[in-house]
């Protein structure tokens, strides 16, 4: 069904332009992989510690050495822009799939199944959606976790809130709304069991539901991270927050900012971000969801 | 009404006490230390290790937890003997909030309203694609990169208004004389008369329409304004209103990205359903079709998007907050957390929920009272 969902997607311009922003994105970042490997030196290049002693003063503007130019702490930046898609897209596919999971398996059984057991789920979800996400990661990133939040752990974390959180409450009325319908009905009276219903019946119809929802908390994702990021509270990733960090804290010391260490940062934020959500959005186009 | 709004607040009350256990537990067993951790600064390793054995923190989480939610019945949000932010500090902070709160909501509900109501009727059941693409990248910009894009041009226009009205003059009057509330509430009334007349502005221009009402508000609050207040209080309502239409504006681009989304998918919806397709073949005007068909039945489906989207708002107001230093709840969340003060973290996520609940009624209770198919349910 999501193999379904994600073709069908493509057909709407949404789609296409969200498969071409990730798309440019996952290039990006096998380029990177590859120039890193074969062409950059790494003591230069390097998205995290590189330096360049040949130039000076940091940051530059665009050279043939460096096509973006360095940063304040004398860093390729388009190293650092190309290295940036990876992490947040490792992030984005964990806390989808761990969200659709969550959300999909819970919210068709339990209201379907387990009526009783609905209504107290119903409350604890609707507590666990107060619970923001970007919180969550402020509160760990004080603490010794700084070197767990890594994309996959942000990822997870995200999925597992948003999942039990806004999905499971989208789920679970579409489900109430499906469960009354005649063909549930009249697989109840050939005798299916309720489980079988919930599983082969219920749960292809709301997959939509939860995929495009988790599709636009992805983006949120993506954007508490780079704030996590941009305050120093995740652990030592290649992030496009970060390199806004530097490149105006380091560089209102270091002769002001240059914009060439802001655009890039700036413009992968809007690819990875948009690319999700314009997904998103064409699954709502194609399925019909109008919240 | 009455039956709705008790099952709502109940249904809310039971949804907030598994948040804040959720939190509490989160908060002391994730952040390092406890409130005590910045005295060791000053106090001796056994000194603090006694307070802490006397004011109970090594008590199970449990019970402190119980204790805490016996001091919120007791009116005391910040319990636990020591505090570094009290619960007046907190509480203070709700004001400050609500100030850039309702101002940003309100400017971006309209303003998410140009691209469908500039657009033909009939043409409007097809895809935005300008409108769209705009309104992803206004998700997509990273806070602190619009602060860094209006931060000069912000002070390069105050510094035009306070010179060209002489107000640094009056910088170093009594400023002890100043009474911070009416500050606030004059700050208030400010900023939530210049949205108002923002958003008059965006109905003239889209429908060529004044709504008197709202004109009407904005002339009284312009009349407040001019026969309550003086020069030292204007020049620092002035000084404190630049932090706060920054903040604004920031949370505006935050909010008004999905808000575009959501309104452009909803009308594009509703323009296909009946009563619209009728309208038009009876002649009804662009605006009346706009006005009293697509717009008040768009009223729902936005709500209900809102209303679950409120943390998402809650922790932009995080983000934003502590971007541009703003001293509501958004900013001191991030300072107490970054100080290790459980205590006062758990008395903001308390207010924090309040208002989450607050919202989600008030949105309920606009639904009721625009849409009679809700009041029937």
């Amino acid at each position: 069904m999501i193999k379904y969902i994600l073709k069908s997607t493509y057909k709407t311009y949404h789609g296409k332009i969200g498969y071409f922003f990730l798309l440019l994105l996952i290039l990006g970042n096998l380029i990177h992989s590859w120039l890193l490997g074969n062409i950059w030196p790494e003591s230069i290049y390097d998205p995290i510690i590189g330096f360049d002693l040949k130039v000076f003063p940091h940051p530059t503007n665009p050279t043939k050495a460096h096509l973006l130019g360095t940063d304040p702490l004398g860093r390729d930046v388009l190293s650092m822009f190309l290295a940036g898609s990876g992490p947040l897209i490792k992030l984005a596919i964990f806390s989808f799939f761990i969200g659709i999971t969550t959300s999909l398996f819970l919210g068709t059984t339990i209201p379907f199944i387990f009526k009783k057991a609905d209504l107290i789920f119903k409350e604890i979800s609707s507590g666990l959606i107060l619970i923001s996400p970007p919180i969550i990661l402020l509160i760990l990133g004080t603490g010794d976790f700084t070197d767990i939040l890594t994309p996959t752990s942000v990822g997870i974390i995200y999925g597992i809130l948003s999942g039990l959180g806004v999905c499971y409450l989208v789920v679970r009325s579409a489900v109430i709304e499906i469960s009354n319908q005649e063909f549930i009905n009249a697989s109840k009276l050939l005798g299916a069991k309720n489980f079988y219903i919930a599983t082969r019946h219920i749960m292809p119809v709301v997959v939509p539901y939860s995929v495009s929802y988790m599709l636009s908390s992805t983006t949120y994702g993506i954007l508490a991270f780079g704030f996590a990021s941009f305050y120093g509270q995740v652990g030592w990733t290649p992030n496009w927050g970060m390199m806004i960090y530097d490149a105006i804290t380091y560089g209102s010391y270091l002769g002001g900012t240059n914009y060439w260490n802001l655009i890039p940062p700036t413009l992968g934020f809007i690819l990875c971000a948009s690319s999700f959500y314009f997904l998103s959005l064409s699954v709502k186009k194609q399925f019909g969801i109008s919240i | 009404m009455l039956k709705f709004i008790v099952r709502e607040i109940l249904s809310s009350i039971f949804s907030m006490f598994i948040f804040l256990f959720l939190m509490y537990y989160f908060i002391n067993i994730l952040i390092p230390g406890d409130f005590l951790t910045p005295l060791q600064q000053f106090m001796s390793k056994q000194e603090v290790d006694e307070l802490r054995e006397s004011l109970g923190v090594n008590d199970p989480l449990y019970q402190r937890y119980f204790r805490w939610m016996l001091g919120i019945f007791n009116g005391e949000i910040t319990t636990g003997g020591f505090r570094q932010k009290s619960g007046k500090d907190i509480i203070s902070t709700f004001f400050p909030t609500m100030q850039i709160l309702i101002p940003s909501f309100l400017l971006s509900f309209y303003i998410s309203r140009i691209p469908s109501i500039k657009t033909p009727i009939k043409k409007l059941h097809k895809n935005k694609i300008l409108s769209d693409t705009l309104a992803t990248v206004f998700i997509s910009l990273f806070p602190p990169i619009i602060l860094f894009i209006i931060d000069s041009k912000f002070d390069n226009f105050y510094l035009f208004i306070v010179s060209h009205f002489s107000l640094d003059k009056t910088l170093n009057a009594s400023l002890s004389e100043i009474s911070t509330l009416k500050v606030n509430l004059f700050l208030f009334l400010l900023l939530i008369g210049i949205t108002i007349l923002v958003s008059s502005l965006i109905d003239f221009f889209t429908n060529l329409k004044l709504f008197i009402f709202k004109v009407s508000i904005f002339v009284i609050i312009l009349i407040i304004f001019v026969l309550n207040i003086d020069l030292t209080y204007l020049n620092e309502i002035i000084q404190l209103s630049k932090n706060a239409f920054k903040t604004i504006s920031i949370l505006t681009i935050f909010f008004i990205g999905e808000y575009i989304l959501l309104t452009n998918v909803i009308t594009q919806n509703i323009a296909i359903e009946h009563h619209v397709l009728t309208a038009k073949a009876l002649g009804f005007s662009n605006s009346k079709i706009f006005s009293k068909h697509i717009l008040r039945n768009s009223f729902g489906p936005f709500a209900t998007r809102i209303g679950l989207g409120l943390p998402f708002t809650i922790s932009s107001l995080v983000i934003v907050e502590s971007t541009t230093n703003w001293n509501g709840m958004g900013s001191l969340l991030y300072q107490t957390i970054m100080n290790q003060d459980s205590n006062a973290a758990m008395g903001l996520f308390l207010l924090l929920a309040l208002l989450t609940i607050l919202l989600r009624i008030v949105i309920s209770l606009f639904q009721m009272i625009i849409d009679p198919r809700v009041r029937i349910k």
